[in-house]
């Protein structure tokens, strides 16, 4: 039974990233060194996943390192690396690094080990593990009350949804009898296996803030630092959507009514962040409501209930949360208004064409990320004669193109007079993250072709 | 009188509604993580009771259980850490997100 | 042979938690509903042991019963600026009460649809003794995930109850 633990070395190293983060006061270099250590232990544990090998199931069969979860490891460790450097470089916005840093490793831990979970018990821990750091870097600055207030808002709706989680998760282990998802049998369960599905995924919605629980998340995140809105809306939801997808493939086999609440969520969660982030001049609010809107595009493919979808809906969390997380980081030096980027492309011409590539990829356009992750999910969807979904999908894109140009012509065209902030310093550790979170959106669209067939999707 | 797993869940059941009815109406913060204790024994009871009925042997349901009860045991401790936060800095333990409800 | 669980034993046990539970929505006071909050924990520890799981019933008064409720209790009084009248009323929003009514109702559908296709109770199970195998064997996994989402919240204890000089 003891074959198959070198599976764990990068969540071990993470792990240990976040311990050398904790006692950071005893690093060189304090605070700053312990980011980096942190920052290191991250893309170590990034790169051991990318390159080694994948295998069957592990642990009883609770996990199961397989392409899949190769590829979200990948990508969850790669984006808090990234995070973690960008933190190095500018800090946290009126507190020190360490503990936020090593909060975030943790979460990272959990998120790795939750992309490879195949059983209800670790599933439910590792989720826990996942999302808990994200509340404590929700109200991370500690003088900043109305934050902290915010926080425990937050903190109250996330733990609301571990809840009717955890009471799903026990009305489906009672109708299979056994935790493994292989295990879950809900064919003739009548109305308490309806229940149990709602519940379960009702609460996994609102852990990754899909419609229609998502207005808690918006109220609570709209007004958080955008440093730790970066990590909070990428790396946590990545992993929560990676094992969201696992569990509907799991019991789509005999509950097909599933694909129906799934496309249900899925259009409601289209039409009201694409809606919602029409208006906003908050770009955080923005990010925020495009992302419910990102969500919805996924849970498409979920709908399909078949392997294609489900590779699709992997591959497009990472190839969303990757430009994102830029974005984000971008905001976090720039200023969260509109007005703040104003001739942005004059003043920082690389941090503007960058955003312009991940607004493209946000949107969609080709060779980027987005775009082929767009494409897979909408084959996926077509496969399943989703029509009408499809249809949405791509009024819902050309919707999206409209707010996330506002921000390009303000970066291009933006009236200087408004420009108020004054140059920001040089941070090349922050720098380096940005390049990285830019040649990571170019790059995942290049590899797409190669990275999708590693996932399993087969289109025709 | 047989007492069947149906009887367990039903009292699993009401507990949870009642939980929840507190989260959603009250607005005091310790209330609120105090429903939110109710809605997990809730949980917990459906797990033993379906750890009793159908698994007798598994036990998985109980060890369910356990990692539920230490999760939100932490869980609550965070909450309540926050609270105490909250309060040094406002003076009030109130929810500010029910203020319009 | 198979066992049953006793009729009456279970109805008081029932009766006490859903009575505690809406005695504790209905209290005026926090102090009170915490208290009642403690009354159910243990009417819920009675239920654990008629289905014969000991060692949550033991877990159960030890951790829900009185470790937690002496930490409501203490962050209660931290908290009390006066004594008298320190919670408003329970407010009966008309909304959160049709949800979680709603809830219960789909609840109660879905288990009398479910019906008692097994109301025999299995002979008695394994004991304490091999939950802790299992525990330990089994289930390490999620056990040291555990262990880390403790440290996770000690850290975060810690960080927010230290004193931030403004």
């Amino acid at each position: 039974m003891l074959s198959g633990y070198w599976h764990f070395t990068p969540e071990v190293l993470v792990v240990c990233g976040a311990f050398a983060a904790l006692f950071g006061g005893y690093l060189p270099g304090k605070d700053r060194g312990a980011a980096y250590a942190a920052a290191g232990a991250a893309a170590l544990a990034a790169a051991i996943v990318a390159f080694g090998g994948t295998g069957g199931p592990i642990v009883f069969g609770q996990l199961e390192p397989d392409s899949v979860a190769r590829y979200a490891r990948t990508g969850l460790a790669g984006l808090t690396a990234v995070w973690v450097l960008w933190v190095a470089g500018r800090g946290m916005p009126g507190e020190r690094r360490r503990e936020g840093v090593a909060l975030a490793l943790f979460a990272t831990a959990g998120g790795m080990l939750l992309s490879m979970a195949e059983d209800l018990i670790v599933m439910f821990v590792t989720l826990e593990l996942a999302t808990m750091p994200a509340y404590v870097l929700m109200g991370y600055r500690r003088k900043d009350v109305s934050g902290l207030k915010r926080a425990l808002d937050y903190f109250v709706d996330s733990i609301l949804a571990s809840v009717i989680v955890l009471y799903g998760l026990s009305f489906l282990y009672g109708i299979s009898g056994s935790t493994a998802f292989s295990g879950l049998e809900l064919e003739g369960s009548g109305m308490l296996g309806f229940v149990a599905v709602m519940l379960t995924l009702v609460g996994l919605f609102a852990k990754v803030s899909a419609a229609p629980l998502r207005h808690w998340t918006l109220d609570a995140n709209a007004k958080a630092a955008p440093v730790s809105l970066a990590f909070v809306s990428t790396v946590p939801r990545v992993a929560g959507i990676v094992v969201m997808s696992r569990l509907i493939l799991a019991i789509a086999a005999s509950a097909p009514a599933i694909g129906i609440l799934v496309g249900v969520a899925a259009a409601a969660s289209m039409i009201a962040g694409n809606c919602a982030a029409l208006s906003q001049g908050d770009l955080r609010r923005l990010l925020i409501c495009s992302g419910i809107a990102h969500l919805g595009y996924l849970m498409m493919a979920l709908a399909a209930g078949t392997e294609t979808g489900y590779g699709a809906a992997v591959f497009y969390a990472v190839a969303y949360a990757v430009p994102s997380m830029g974005v984000m980081l971008v905001v976090a030096e720039e200023g969260v208004a509109i007005g703040d980027f104003a001739r942005l492309a004059s003043r920082r011409p690389w941090v503007a064409w960058s955003m312009v590539l991940w607004l493209l990829s946000l949107i969609g356009i080709p060779p980027l990320a987005g775009f082929f992750g767009k494409l897979y999910l909408i084959g996926a969807a077509l496969q399943a004669e989703l029509m009408a979904l499809v249809l949405l999908a791509i009024l819902a894109t050309l919707l999206s193109a409209a707010y996330y140009f506002r921000i390009v012509r303000e970066m291009f065209f933006g009236d200087e007079d408004e420009q108020v902030g004054g140059a920001i310093e040089p941070s090349h550790a922050a720098t380096v993250a940005l390049a990285l979170c830019a040649v990571a959106t170019v790059a995942i669209g290049i590899g797409a072709p190669r990275l999708i067939a590693a996932l399993g999707v087969r289109f025709g | 009188m047989a007492v069947g797993p149906s009887a367990f869940m039903g009292v699993a059941a009401v507990l949870f509604s009642l939980g929840l009815y507190g989260v959603l109406t009250r607005k005091n913060a310790v209330m609120v993580l105090m429903s939110l204790e109710l809605m997990t024994v809730a949980a917990c009871l459906n797990m033993v009771t379906v750890s009793r009925f159908v698994t007798p042997a598994e036990m998985t349901g109980q060890v369910f259980a356990v990692f539920a009860m230490a999760v939100f045991a932490a869980q609550i401790g965070i909450g309540l850490a926050l609270v105490l936060a909250v309060y040094r800095q406002t003076g009030s333990i109130e929810l500010s997100s029910k203020k319009a409800t | 042979m198979s066992e049953t669980v006793s009729g009456p034993v279970f109805a008081i046990l029932a009766f006490a938690c859903i009575g505690g539970a809406i005695g504790m929505l209905s209290a005026r006071n926090t102090i009170h509903a915490a208290l009642w909050l403690s009354e159910v924990m243990l009417a819920v520890a009675g239920l654990y042991l008629l289905l014969s799981a000991e060692y949550l019933a033991v877990v159960q008064v030890l951790i829900y019963a009185s470790a937690m409720s002496v930490v409501v209790l203490f962050i209660i009084m931290l908290t009390l600026r006066e004594r008298e009248g320190p919670v408003r009323m329970a407010d009966f929003s008309i909304g959160g009460g049709i949800l979680a009514g709603l809830t219960g109702v789909i609840l109660y559908m879905a288990l009398a649809d479910r019906g008692d296709r097994i109301s025999a109770m299995p002979v008695e199970p394994s004991g304490t003794a091999a939950l802790g195998e299992l525990l330990f064997g089994r289930w390490t996994l999620p056990l040291e995930v555990a262990a880390l989402i403790l440290l996770v919240s000690l850290v975060a204890a810690v960080w927010w109850s230290r004193e931030v000089d403004s």
